[in-house]
């Protein structure tokens, strides 16, 4: 009677094992079903890759397989065996493997740099890295409304005819901006000695003849420093190094943003616009500054401001 | 016994130690008679704090808030101010306890107001001002609400809120639901999105839309109106039903807020300018 007593037992546990098996299978299956996207991440330890991949994958709910691309190349035969029906990209060395072994799916990047230098194809859509130049300009008006002159140092080679664009929204906004142009590698200095008391404060683009190597934007911030001229910028980072004001990405919606895009394609949709312009920002303001070089600056647009550096 | 006596014999030996001991010993209980019953209060019960999530602003700033609240609360007693990004976890906390008052959307505080049983104590201002309108707004060349359908709405509402307004607005449940809501940082990225055509519409404030026209008027002019919200109330300081009288000092605190720099700078964070006690008048306003 035990004995059979304990069979029995045995055998309705190894049923409800082999129950909840098959029920936990079945969700798994159910919430994988779909169009595959994989996901390459060019380096899932940098912060806003990996803020970007975080967001991109709450926001999509089709079957996503993460590749980190920063433990080294994967092997292609492992990814295709995936059979993904589109490919996420974020930084530029996932979107160069992804274009050179995925020519028939549809690519989507996010998270480049100046994404112009790189091949794209019929198939190649994205979120550039670049906000519309109307943004921060809108922010510094916003921000520093006593501001109406900022200076731009730029090259002829990369930067000028965005420039131009520049300085001809910024007179819509009654900004008007004044360009500096470095002709050579060392001769950012001397630029900025010929800018600096014609403005109000300096604008700081990415510019490779502007800024060669860190060295560049350590001087060039010091300079101003010494000279009280605020530095408005695009990368939050620059604030610790003294930097006034930063308009950058916001990289949270960026990944929303790549997830929307991958949705409308998996669904058939044709989209108007291939590259997208980044659709959220990020203020940064550096108090300490403002209060070191007097600054006069509108109380009522820190709602708008997500870090104070005290 | 005789490990302790053992314990003490180098002490004794030690001449420079025995005053030290003393004045050690002195110390402690000049503090547990002066200061520790005190900090022992405090550190019991916590500071009372106010607990802040809002689901009409993806407010994101939460360092920065954090650190001008408490520079501000801070001098006024043992209180604190603790932002929550997520919303289950802000409610999750409520539940706890009843030493904490609460700044929440007028449009949560109407949907949790009776099962959490809270009271709404005062309504954020702006401009003199404690209603605000939504609205939706598309861009150049929109074909109105028939072409939401085809691209997102961006928002910076948290989605259940924006999905709640849009069928305010649009009288159509299943359109509400069914588009993709883009959620962006801030009221002008919403716009800007629009103004760029990284969202069909975009659901934001009267207010931001005024700003708009004020920061950048050739934007502006390209961007249309489709509709708009009835008018609800900007932020709420609520307290929980039985909790109102250990919380008097902070609210009052929170009260006095516009008067202090700090605290004015505090209340700019979050668009606001000053406070309104809640009249029996405004409660319509809040049953939702």
């Amino acid at each position: 009677m035990t004995q059979c007593t304990i069979k029995l037992s045995v055998f309705t546990l190894i049923s409800l094992f082999f129950f909840s098996l098959s029920v936990g299978g079945g969700q798994a299956l159910g919430a994988e079903e779909g169009p595959r996207v994989l996901l390459l991440n060019s380096n899932a330890g940098v912060g806003k890759y990996k803020a970007v991949q975080e967001s991109f994958a709450e926001t999509l709910a089709n079957p996503l397989l993460n590749v980190d691309m920063g433990l080294g190349e994967p092997r292609i035969g492992k990814l295709r065996g995936f059979d993904p029906d589109l490919i996420y990209c974020i930084g530029a060395k996932a979107y160069s493997y992804a274009i050179r072994n995925f020519p028939r799916e549809d690519i989507v990047f996010s998270s480049i740099i100046n994404w112009l230098r790189l091949p794209v194809s019929g198939k190649t859509y994205g979120v550039s890295n670049e906000l519309p130049v109307r943004m921060p300009l809108m922010m510094y008006r916003y921000i520093f409304p006593e501001i109406k002159t900022i200076g731009i140092l730029y090259s002829r080679q990369y930067t000028e005819e965005w420039f131009e664009k520049t300085r001809a929204q910024a007179e819509e906004l009654g900004i008007t901006v004044i360009g500096q142009q470095v002709s050579k590698r060392n001769g950012t200095i001397a630029a900025l000695d010929e800018l600096s008391p014609k403005v109000e404060a300096l604008w700081l683009i990415p510019d490779p003849l502007v800024m060669p190597e860190k060295e560049s934007l350590y001087r060039i911030l010091e300079t101003s420093d010494a000279r009280q001229l605020p530095v408005f910028s695009y990368h939050d980072a620059f604030a610790l190094f003294g930097a006034v004001l930063i308009v950058s990405v916001d990289d949270p919606t960026i990944g929303r943003q790549a997830a929307g895009i991958a949705m409308d394609l998996l669904s058939g949709k044709s989209l108007a616009d291939r590259i997208q312009f980044p659709a959220g920002s990020s203020i940064t303001l550096n108090m300490k500054k403002i209060d070191a070089y007097g600054l006069e600056y509108n109380k009522n647009a820190l709602s708008a401001v997500n870090n104070i550096i005290k | 016994m005789t490990t302790n006596f053992h314990r003490m014999v180098p002490i004794r030996h030690t001449g420079i130690l025995r005053p030290l001991c003393l004045l050690t010993l002195m110390g402690l209980v000049c503090l547990s008679v002066l200061g520790i019953p005190a900090v022992r209060t405090v550190s019991a019960e916590g500071p009372l704090t106010i607990f802040f999530y809002s689901s009409e602003a993806n407010i994101n700033n939460y360092k920065a808030l954090k650190m001008e609240f408490d520079n501000y609360l801070s001098k006024a007693g043992p209180y604190e101010f603790q932002p929550f990004s997520d919303i289950a976890t802000f409610e999750g906390q409520i539940r706890k306890g009843s030493g904490h008052l609460l700044l929440l959307s007028s449009w949560h505080f109407s949907r949790i107001q009776q099962d959490l049983s809270l009271k709404p104590v005062m309504v954020g201002i702006r401009d003199g001002e404690m209603f605000q309108k939504r609205v939706l707004v598309t861009g150049p060349g929109s074909g109105g609400t028939d072409s939401m359908g085809s691209g997102p709405v961006a928002s910076a509402s948290n989605v259940q809120h924006t999905r709640s307004v849009l069928k305010e607005m649009l009288e159509n449940d299943q359109k509400a639901a069914s588009v993709r809501i883009l959620t962006v940082p801030k009221d002008v990225d919403a716009l800007m999105s629009v103004g760029f055509e990284m969202a069909k519409a975009a659901v934001t404030t009267e207010n931001a839309l005024k700003n708009l026209e004020n920061l950048d008027p050739v934007l502006f002019k390209r961007i249309r109106t489709l509709a708009e919200s009835r008018p609800s109330l900007l932020l709420i300081l609520a307290a929980p039903t039985d909790g109102a009288a250990e919380l008097e000092g902070l609210i009052r605190s929170v009260r006095e807020m516009p008067d202090d720099p700090t605290g004015l700078n505090a209340l700019k964070m979050l668009d606001l300018d000053g406070w309104k006690t809640i009249d029996p008048s405004d409660t319509p306003e809040l049953e939702g």
